[in-house]
């Protein structure tokens, strides 16, 4: 991937403003609706309990992660630890066959999306279904999704009605009712044909061998429920000790998300066994590294403590205007931007850490007080380190540097600035393109004309009372 | 990878992995005055309803009132000595309800078959572990006679639950009952209809599961 690909992705996205506006509106109204400590005054309590339980889970990660492999299958699961995407992608397809599956139904799963596991099922001529509506929508489109929850955040319901009347021939119609029954008509039949179910997972459980999938529309336990395989795929880092550590967690996720109490339906899968009249004959989980150890061994291992909830991104100044697709990459906004270049490399993924206000909107809202922004700055860091930071930036900074700590140079530069910017600047004072290492800096920003009086000249006028 | 050596690198990981200590907190939400007014607003806020009776017999005739309710002719319950009320089934089939059922006990169970008979049916009704004040939600534990696909395939699901089963909270169910995960192999915490926002953001009711759900508070 070349360095212009996120100014690319960033015009593309800025550029059609009907997608924009529908991002803009959507995550305005989910900030809206997540619940505050105002509203719900334990929120406070809850976040630094939840923030305790993750980092313990962290540094505990090792030793519950083989608590859970070992409670699970002695409630009967099987368990596979997958160093990364391909050996995950190799255990499901190989079980697939084994099992004579064709048709596979899936509840919505981010890492599912990381490691691509649609594509090795139907590479090996696996039918897959997601059945999340936001995901069977983004399916039939053969896009991606642009939201960690939201995953169609930037159709619009005439862009979804079009979709179902070109892909399922079904009439048109822009009413969310009338699409949502055309979906639960459509996926029902797959669903009781299905051999096969993948879910993730947002919360495994060690002492009791649990699995803890959270969702609204009933997809997931029908998911985990009607086929007679069930396949979870998870996060290594998706770990807690017991049911109120996880109980915890559940009473911040949703109404950090959402707004709700609790989602629509908790589901707690402890394993498959004699004690069950209905439910999966087989329960498969399949625990994921793929780049996570090495998140963990550095600087922003706290990321791994992050519970997908998006108020992250909902609240971010720069997912608001780009919308998930702009990162490029399955994890956006600021969470996206510490995991992807941890997952990925710093070239070119640590490029995400600078398109960031740094604000401090992410942390204030992050349930588990995850401190995105110092890791955003880390990973600004590595890039300089790696020498990946963009030419400009790394000129035009040690230019300041050099000027900003030696008072003579820095009253040479402010005057010469203020020389240069009479021909720089039109009348509107700003400047869409400056020289030199500016050019970089102007290029996807305008600069704003110095003012005509410094303010250490303002400061000495101030001084000598005139 | 091997379960050891995968454990090994995560654990090597761990020891120079920059993670903040955080003191532990004890949480406790504050006392509700009343867990039964709570639970009652927060089901119907999440789009449930709410009904209450005092006698067997009101619960039976009012499964039947709903049933005409929402036009449906077909019925799946768990085993009676789930439901806390006594004679469901037969009384809704006497009323000229039909019932739909899996197959019984230990069988071999085909489950294409089993699913598609289940999905037939109109109305789902189930017992409850208890009910969640905080969130209007109840607890539903799977097991035998208990199967999961009846709050979940039919289009209304009926929760019959217990008035004395009311917690706080799912982290005050959780402390009162450490080893509830051991007693069945699902346990699901259900919070008003099946629903989807993922169009527009609108509030979308009955997606996969039921667009209605009916909680019975059995006081008696």
């Amino acid at each position: 991937m070349s360095r212009n690909d996120l100014t690319d992705r960033i015009a593309v996205a800025i550029g059609n403003r009907p997608k924009a506006e529908t991002i803009r509106s959507a995550t305005t109204r989910i900030d809206g609706q997540r619940i505050t400590s105002e509203e719900f005054p334990a929120m406070d309590d809850l976040r630094d309990a939840t923030r305790h339980i993750r980092m313990e889970a962290l540094k505990n990660l090792p030793e519950l992660l083989d608590e859970f492999a070992t409670n699970l299958e002695r409630r009967g699961g099987a368990v596979f630890f997958a160093s990364d995407a391909q050996e995950a992608n190799a255990y499901v397809t190989r079980l697939a066959k084994a099992e004579g599956v064709g048709i596979v139904v899936k509840g919505k799963s981010m890492v599912t999306e990381e490691i691509d596991l649609n594509e090795a099922l139907e590479s090996e001529g696996i039918e897959v279904v997601e059945t999340d509506l936001g995901e069977f929508i983004i399916q039939l489109d053969n896009d991606t999704p642009s939201h960690i929850i939201a995953p169609i955040i930037h159709k619009s319901k005439e862009d979804v009605g079009a979709l179902f009347a070109s892909k399922l021939g079904f009439e048109y119609t822009n009413v969310p009712e009338e699409l949502n029954a055309a979906a639960r008509a459509h996926l029902r039949e797959k669903f009781l044909s299905a051999d096969m179910g993948v879910t993730g997972c947002n919360l495994a459980i060690a002492d009791s061998g649990t699995v803890c999938l959270v969702e609204n529309e009933g997809n997931g336990r029908l998911t985990s429920s009607a086929p007679r395989i069930h396949v979870v795929v998870m996060g290594m880092e998706r770990i807690v000790a017991n049911f109120e550590q996880a109980s915890t967690i559940l009473s911040v996720l949703a109404r950090s998300a959402t707004g709700q109490s609790l989602g629509t339906y908790v589901n707690l899968v402890s394993g498959v066994g004699p004690e069950t009249a209905d439910g999966p004959e087989q329960l498969h989980v399949i625990i994921v590294d793929n780049g996570r150890s090495s998140i963990l061994a550095g600087e922003t291992a706290e990321i791994l403590g992050c519970i997908r909830c998006g108020a992250c991104l909902n609240t971010c100044p720069v997912f608001q205007t780009i919308g998930g697709h702009g990162y490029g990459a399955v994890y956006s906004g600021p969470i996206g931007s510490v995991v992807t270049p941890g997952l990925y490399g710093i070239d070119p993924w640590g490029e995400l850490a600078h398109a960031s206000t740094l604000c401090g909107a992410c942390e204030d809202v992050c349930p588990v007080r995850l401190e995105i922004p110092r890791m955003l700055q880390h990973v600004r860091a590595q890039t300089v380190e790696a020498g990946t930071a963009p030419f400009w930036m790394r000129k035009g900074i040690a230019a300041y540097a050099k000027a900003a700590t030696d008072q003579g140079r820095w009253e040479k530069a402010e005057n010469r600035a203020r020389f240069a910017s009479a021909f720089l600047f039109s009348e509107d004072e700003w400047i869409s393109s400056l020289p030199g290492p500016g050019r970089g800096w102007t290029k996807i920003r305008d600069f704003p004309k110095p003012a005509k009086q410094t303010f250490r000249q303002r400061w000495q006028e101030r001084s000598d009372g005139t | 990878m091997e379960r050891s050596a995968f454990l090994a690198r995560v654990a090597t990981a761990t020891e120079t992995a920059a993670l903040p200590d955080v003191p532990p907190t004890d949480v406790r939400l504050p006392r509700l005055s009343s867990r039964h007014v709570r639970f009652v607003t927060e089901a119907e806020a999440v789009g449930c309803v709410v009904h209450e009776v005092d006698r067997a017999d009101s619960a039976r005739q009012l499964l039947l009132d709903i049933a005409d309710q929402h036009g449906v002719s077909t019925f799946t319950a768990w085993d009676s000595q789930h439901l806390g009320v006594r004679g469901v089934a037969p009384f809704l089939s006497l009323a000229g309800l039909e019932p739909v059922t899996l197959p019984p006990g230990d069988d071999p169970v085909d489950w294409r078959a089993s699913n598609t008979e289940v999905a037939r049916a109109g109305l789902g009704i189930t017992g409850a572990l208890g009910g969640l004040a905080y969130s209007g939600s109840v607890l539903l534990q799977h097991g035998p006679g208990r199967p999961r696909t009846t709050s979940l395939l039919p289009e209304v699901h009926v929760a019959l639950l217990d008035r004395s089963k009311l917690f706080s909270s799912l982290l005050s169910f959780s402390r009162r009952n450490r080893r509830v995960l051991e007693g069945s192999s699902n346990l699901v915490v259900v919070t008003g209809p099946s629903r989807t926002g993922d169009i527009e953001m609108v509030l979308t009711k009955g997606v996969h599961g039921p667009k209605h759900v009916h909680v019975v508070l059995l006081d008696f």
